[in-house]
């Protein structure tokens, strides 16, 4: 059978390395920008600023993007999420591609890997409450997230999370903790019987897709401190690893550099081919093949859906359900760190979790815990109402025990919220452009108050507070979690696919990405896809 | 010469001679400079490695290519056993390890004299260039050691300290003053480095080397007394042995405060004369005798330097004024150019260069441009009162290239290990010091906006 997946983020890459492995052919079309190798593989964060040529434009960009400026009076806002330049192509756009944001702003990477590129490492499988829409429970799911990790190493350990997060097969050893969360889990350990019985939140070790030790061609993590710039060992799990592996087999076929337009269709309703664009604009060419995989990103492969239905029919309908975490930073400081040295060589990410259990079905909060190690800090030191000398001063004093504890909460489904095309904007080939609509719950006010005044109370009783006043509720969009538009569903019904992702619309289409996931828990769900997309690809082959 | 050199401690006496030197040759030049030689003389096309010895993933990568290693940099003076250990020794080691692994051909180690001394004890200094050399010439690279004696030169320090002694009205003369003593000129040392590079001497040869003449150290002392100060000296003779063992049961906890360290009077037990070898031959001819070098130096004025025509400041001239008072406000320093390289793109690039359109905005800007105290009074009043304005951006932009520029980063990633109370302590002073300034910037802010706000309402 020849397969064509588009898109190569984790669901694409997880689909396509399933199906290499079972025999297949495949071809994936792709748009992969790709980004520069990291620089001074040996060097480590602080060490890099010394040894680059040009250290500023590293870090700051050439176009000083990466400066973090007060914003001028009556200025808009600036973007939510600002990454560092090594990360800019993650996020360049190709000029064919528009977007109508109501509610909802979202981030859209046509990268080689996708947004994962940039994520922060979290593999948190589903429980069974978790899955309690899908047509299938953890048990179904549980071989996928052993299989996943036993390809892109995920490390965790079976502590008090693990009521809300399974233990899955080929979980290894994490990353050893940075100094102020050691401190953080210590102060939890020792007062642990008074904190659950006081408190439904538990606390544990993160789920990370980072090595500890090595694995195959990655090195383990060695604690240089880059990981928000890229991860120079490759400790740091991402999607263009499995693209660099599949792209060994000769039975992998890449096209990179297109930009997929729509699906042309045969009159039974089948696909008949893949119609893309040059990325940097011309013909569309064609591109047949018995099997066509959607794995390009809930949105875009809404967009290329919708597109498929405007180019068939001249219909522009709604794909309801549209969805996101809704996430709250919360900074906090633990006092035990007052007086101790920052070190810069530690892991960056998230190494400590939280989770507040349901109280109604689909209503586990996750928290992540991030200490502040290495990292631009002039967007941090000018939020301190000081002048800037006595802020940096009382930065370094702090820094050591300062966090930030990042909550998500689940989302459902929803008629009101959708993906459609916009007919009053229209891209360069006359196509109207993608739409999003969104908008949280009444109640979600006051979810959020109850979930937050429970993680102020159990941060006070730990002995890390949070911050008063400094939690901020981010906008829709952040989670960078997009789901929902297409979803599984038992009954056959349009825009929608079976339990093993295959299209009730169009019987050669499978849709392996986050558009298929009919409820989204508050958990990180990359791991998730990556799973589904190895199921989806076991039932198939 | 050709080729490129890799230089450290070229901001020291001995560096600075040899770059100017150097800089005339068609050789390329990289300098590892520590981020406290800010204000190391630098050619444009000299490239700057601001890195740190001990810890070669601050300039290993930039070692690709060299030819020759010239390691000049090294602790001295008072500093403690361990320093000695830690930079002569084991930044000798990373360095010589790191240009093995980047395949440099030649490595000139410049040890010092005292390496020969018999009578080392107390002095760590000397072990410590011991050591390094033994790491030289082990380390199976072509290399080659050149020990010179004092080095004298008008920069030098020893030539500062031996002036301040030797012109005491009665000047102290440990161990009778016997021993040898040989200085030499920097400009010889420089001589002897080029001749060493010109020949390809990289044959693990130890050269020592000194001045034309030997004298006894009393001799050498009278001699610089009278260039000095006209006259004979008059010595105090003092006992070495007693007084070196008193110097060495305080200097752990008095090392700051003490005049000179038992090590340090290791100069009065041992002889600094060098041995003759065939690099001395060669430069000798050249060479000033002791008593015409301590005369040129004890008569050497500084130059007035010649007055440059007034010119109007242009914009760049400001913005560069402004980064270096901003600089030394967040962070105590001063700025390298390339931070005021980018700080110039980057206003640009952002376009927040320009003059801004708010009276209050530029009047603050102004105001703060005048100097530290004047930046942190209006940084003050605008963390609170103006965040969004023009000063608090260019400040903040300034503040995002030092904390990624190689000479000021370390700045921003330091938290002192200094236990909770002392770190409490330094908030508090930090508080009250910030809160004193604040009152101060409002008491003259808040009239400063009413009285424009009153004068032109609509000038917003």
């Amino acid at each position: 059978m020849k397969v064509t997946i588009i898109g190569s983020g984790p669901s694409g890459m997880h689909f396509a390395r399933t199906a290499l492995e079972r025999g297949q052919a495949v071809t994936l079309i792709d748009l992969g920008n790709r980004g520069p190798q990291p620089p001074l593989k040996g060097s480590a964060y602080a060490a890099l600023k010394s040894a680059l040529p040009d250290p500023v434009s590293y870090f700051l960009g050439d176009d000083y993007n990466g400066a973090e400026l007060p914003a001028a009076p009556g200025a808009p806002p600036s973007a939510y999420y600002r990454m560092p330049p090594s990360k800019a192509h993650v996020f360049a756009r190709p000029p064919q591609f528009a977007l109508t944001e109501d509610g909802l702003y979202p981030l859209i990477s046509f990268a080689a890997g996708g947004l994962a590129e940039c994520w922060t490492a979290g593999a948190y499988p589903f429980d069974d409450t978790d899955l309690a829409d899908y047509p299938f429970g953890h048990t179904e799911l549980a071989p996928y997230y052993a299989e996943v990790a036993r390809r892109i190493g995920v490390a965790g350990r079976a502590d008090d999370l693990s009521g809300f997060l399974p233990v899955h097969g080929h979980m290894s050893e994490p990353i050893a903790l940075n100094d102020a969360s050691a401190s953080l889990l210590t102060k939890y350990e020792r007062k642990r019987h008074r904190l659950n019985a006081r408190h439904e939140i538990r606390l544990g070790r993160s789920r990370q897709a980072a090595l500890s030790l090595a694995l195959g061609s990655r090195d383990g993590c060695t604690r240089c401190g880059r990981c928000l710039w890229g991860c120079p060992n490759g400790a740091l799990y991402t999607p263009a690893q499995t693209l660099a592996d599949c792209l060994a087999d000769p039975r992998f076929t890449y096209v990179p550099g297109r930009y997929v337009s729509h699906f042309d269709l045969a009159p039974d309703g089948q696909i008949a081919a893949v119609v893309s664009h040059p990325a940097a604009g011309g013909a569309a060419e064609r591109h047949g093949a018995d099997a066509f995989v959607l794995a390009s990103g809930a949105l875009n492969s809404s967009a290329i859906h919708l597109r498929t239905i405007w180019h068939a029919r001249r219909e522009t309908p709604r794909l309801g359900g549209l969805m996101d975490n809704r996430q709250v930073l919360a900074p906090f400081y633990n006092p035990a760190m007052l007086g101790r040295a920052h070190n810069p060589a530690s892991y960056q990410y998230h190494q400590l979790a939280v989770g507040l259990p349901a109280k109604g079905r689909g209503h586990y909060v996750h928290g992540q815990i991030t200490m502040l190690t290495n990292g631009s800090v002039h967007p941090v030191i000018q939020q301190l109402p000081l002048g800037l000398r006595t802020s940096r001063q009382v930065f370094a004093a702090l820094r050591s025990g300062l966090g930030v504890l990042n909550v998500n909460f689940h989302d459902t489904r929803r008629a009101e919220n959708y993906v459609a095309l916009d007919p009053d904007r229209t891209d360069a080939t006359g196509t109207p452009v993608l739409k999003l609509r969104y908008r949280p719950t009444e109640d979600e006010p006051e979810r959020i108050a109850g979930a937050m005044t429970a993680m102020r109370r159990f941060f006070f009783d730990l002995g890390a507070p949070l911050v008063p006043g400094m939690a901020r509720i981010r906008p829709m969009g952040t989670g960078v979690h997009y789901a929902g538009t297409l979803p599984m569903s038992a009954v056959a019904q349009e825009h929608s696919v079976n339990a093993s992702g295959q299209s009730h619309d169009h019987p050669n289409l499978w849709v392996v990405d986050g558009a298929a996931l009919p409820f989204l828990p508050a958990k990180n769900l990359t791991f998730t896809l990556m799973a589904l997309a190895t199921r989806a690809a076991s039932k198939m082959f | 010469m050709t080729g490129t050199i890799f230089i450290t401690g070229g901001a020291g006496l001995v560096g600075t001679a040899l770059l100017n030197r150097l800089r005339q040759s068609d050789a390329r030049l990289k300098l590892l400079l520590r981020t406290s030689a800010l204000k190391a003389p630098r050619a444009a096309r000299d490239q700057v490695i601001w890195g740190n010895l001990g810890d070669p993933s601050t300039y290993g990568a930039r070692l690709k290519g060299v030819e020759t290693v010239i390691h000049l940099a090294a602790t001295t003076g008072k500093a403690a056993p361990q320093e000695f250990r830690r930079i002569n020794v084991d930044g000798t080691a990373e360095l010589l390890r790191a240009s093995k692994r980047a395949g440099v051909k030649n490595f000139l180690f410049v040890g010092s004299i005292a390496a020969g001394y018999t009578d080392t004890r107390y002095y760590a200094y000397a072990e410590s260039k011991r050591q390094a050399e033994k790491l030289v010439v082990e380390s199976g690279l072509r290399c080659v050691i050149l020990r010179p004696t004092l080095i004298l030169g008008r920069e030098s320090s020893i030539w500062k300290t031996l002036t301040k002694i030797a012109t005491l009205p009665v000047v102290p003369l440990f161990g009778g003053g016997k021993v040898l003593v040989q200085p030499v000129d920097v400009a010889d040392v420089v001589r002897a480095i080029t001749t060493i590079l010109e020949q390809d001497w990289f044959a693990g040869e130890t050269f020592e080397l000194g001045g034309k003449d030997a004298m006894p150290m009393r001799a050498f002392l009278d001699l610089v007394h009278r260039s000095c100060a006209g006259g004979p000296a008059r010595f105090l003779p003092m006992p070495l042995k007693p007084v070196q063992h008193l110097l060495a049961l305080v200097e752990p906890v008095a090392r700051k405060f003490l005049p000179a360290t038992a090590g340090q009077l290791c100069l009065f037990a041992n002889s600094s004369a060098s041995g003759r070898n065939r690099l001395w031959e060669a430069l000798e001819p050249d060479m000033p005798t002791t008593a015409d070098l301590v005369a040129r130096l004890s008569k050497v004025r500084v130059p007035a330097r010649p007055q440059e025509a007034p010119r109007q400041p242009t914009p760049d001239d400001v913005l560069t004024r402004e980064a270096r008072i901003f600089a030394n406000y967040i962070c105590g320093r001063g700025i390298t150019s390339d931070i005021s390289d980018h700080y110039l793109k980057a206003a640009r690039t952002l376009a927040i260069d320009h003059q801004p359109a708010d009276r209050f905005d530029r009047m603050t800007l102004a105001f703060a441009r005048r100097g530290v105290g004047f930046a942190w009074l209006a940084d003050s009043y605008a963390a609170i009162f103006n965040r969004g304005g023009m000063l608090r951006r260019r400040m903040v932009l300034l503040m995002s290239i030092l904390e990624n520029a190689p000479s000021s980063h370390g700045l921003f990633e330091q938290s002192p290990s200094r236990g909770p109370v002392a770190a409490v302590l330094k908030l508090g002073l930090s508080g009250i010091a910030e809160t004193g300034v604040l009152v101060m910037a409002t008491a003259i802010f808040v009239p400063v906006r009413i009285l424009l706000a009153l004068s032109s309402p609509f000038n917003r």
